[in-house]
């Protein structure tokens, strides 16, 4: 099989993300959405992984799009460990900005929104709430429950082990659960929120 | 319900920390019968549990249902745009364009204190001047008097020799006393060994 030609390379590229960068994107929004610009960051992780697409695609019929799918989160994963280690605060500088009368707010009680304004409100509330999820335990959650990952397939993403992966996500789960009834979540009693 | 009644009534089933633990695999269906069999019991009976179950699944459904983010045009095109770009070269010709313009500030400032005040880097002076290593003295120990320090430390030692003398000689046991001493008296017969003369 001859090697694909660099404007083939091009095509292959362009319709790899065209396919994936909404779902990356949500990824990265997710996990680092207060701590660095997402924008940015979403394009520098394009950019790192076309120069790993061109290498892994150099062998042929090595990857499907399923592994490169699964490369690209992985590239997305160590990029995002890597913010999250040294976060830089843009409009808050360290403090906490969030609204003392949402700390508290029950979503979970929250009726069903009956206009878009409402809807808007409980949507920030939501991902205000899943920002308070500890970092480690909010990247099962969000691979398993948000972007539907398999289990798998998430194992494979984040580098870990069946059962440390499987105790991330309960931890993710249930610290969501008391983020959303406005209790305090136990990761962020402990070591502190990532907007502390 | 009072307690006690409580514990009787969780007794066959799970502890309730241990119930909660398992209801992220029994949502999944990970556990294997007899265990989820085990969690469902615990449900019906405690309170607590069925509380947690029903605020997780609450929770997850709510996980479910963040829609996703909006992504605009500019942006997906920047992706795609990047992307094709491929990873940034380290010398790129802007990124040395900003170090050449980074650095030419401080290297202009020394080379103005350098011209201004010649005094306060005489290293640059004798840089310049091309002074070499014929301005450098060889150093010989010996012949610096350090012969005289050695000769001393010898002396002393030698007076102070016969002052060094050894344990044996200082009223303790010599070597053949000791032998005399301490060598072996077993009785013949007791150990079966015999004695030699």
């Amino acid at each position: 099989m001859s090697q694909p030609s660099g404007s083939e390379h091009k095509t292959d590229l362009r319709e790899f993300i065209k396919e994936n960068d909404q779902r990356v994107y949500d990824f990265c929004f997710y996990m680092i959405q207060g701590v660095v610009p997402v924008d940015d960051f979403v394009i520098g992780l394009f950019r790192a992984f076309s120069g790993e697409y061109r290498r892994l695609t150099q062998v042929p019929n090595e990857w499907d799009s399923t592994s490169l799918k699964l490369r690209l989160y992985q590239v997305a994963w160590e990029k995002i460990r890597a913010a999250s280690v040294t976060p830089i605060y843009i409009a808050s500088s360290g403090r906490d900005m969030r609204s003392l009368r949402e700390m508290d707010e029950d979503v979970l009680a929250m009726s069903e929104p009956r206009d878009k304004a409402l809807a808007a409100r409980r949507e920030s509330l939501v991902l205000e709430r899943l920002s308070r999820v500890d970092f480690e335990f909010r990247a099962p959650l969000v691979l398993r429950d948000i972007l539907d990952f398999n289990d798998d397939q998430a194992v494979q993403i984040l580098g870990l082990r069946w059962a440390v992966y499987r105790h991330r996500l309960h931890r993710g789960r249930v610290d969501f659960k008391d983020a959303l009834r406005g209790w305090p979540v136990r990761s962020e009693e402990r070591k502190g929120s990532m907007f502390a | 319900m009072t307690e006690t009644e409580s514990t009787e009534s969780r007794r066959p089933g799970l502890s309730p920390f241990f119930c909660q633990n398992q209801l992220s695999e029994y949502m999944d269906g990970l556990l294997p019968a007899s265990r989820a069999e085990e969690v469902k019991k615990s449900l019906e009976t405690d309170r607590e549990c069925a509380r947690f179950h029903k605020d997780l699944q609450a929770a997850i459904e709510v996980a479910r249902n963040i829609g996703p983010r909006p992504l605009n045009h500019d942006l997906a095109l920047q992706i795609v745009e990047a992307s094709e770009a491929g990873r940034r070269r380290f010398a790129s010709r802007v990124f040395v364009s900003r170090v050449v313009l980074v650095m030419a500030v401080p290297l202009l400032l020394f080379a103005t204190a350098v011209t201004t005040f010649p005094s306060l880097f005489p290293f640059v002076q004798q840089w310049s001047s091309g002074s070499g290593s014929e301005d450098f003295v060889r150093y010989f120990p010996l012949l610096q008097g350090a012969g005289d320090l050695i000769e001393e430390q010898a002396n002393w030692l030698h007076l102070r020799e016969p002052f060094k003398v050894s344990v044996w000689e200082e009223g303790g046991l010599s070597p053949e006393e000791f032998e005399k001493s301490f060598q072996s008296r077993s009785p013949v017969g007791e150990t079966g060994d015999e004695e030699v003369p």
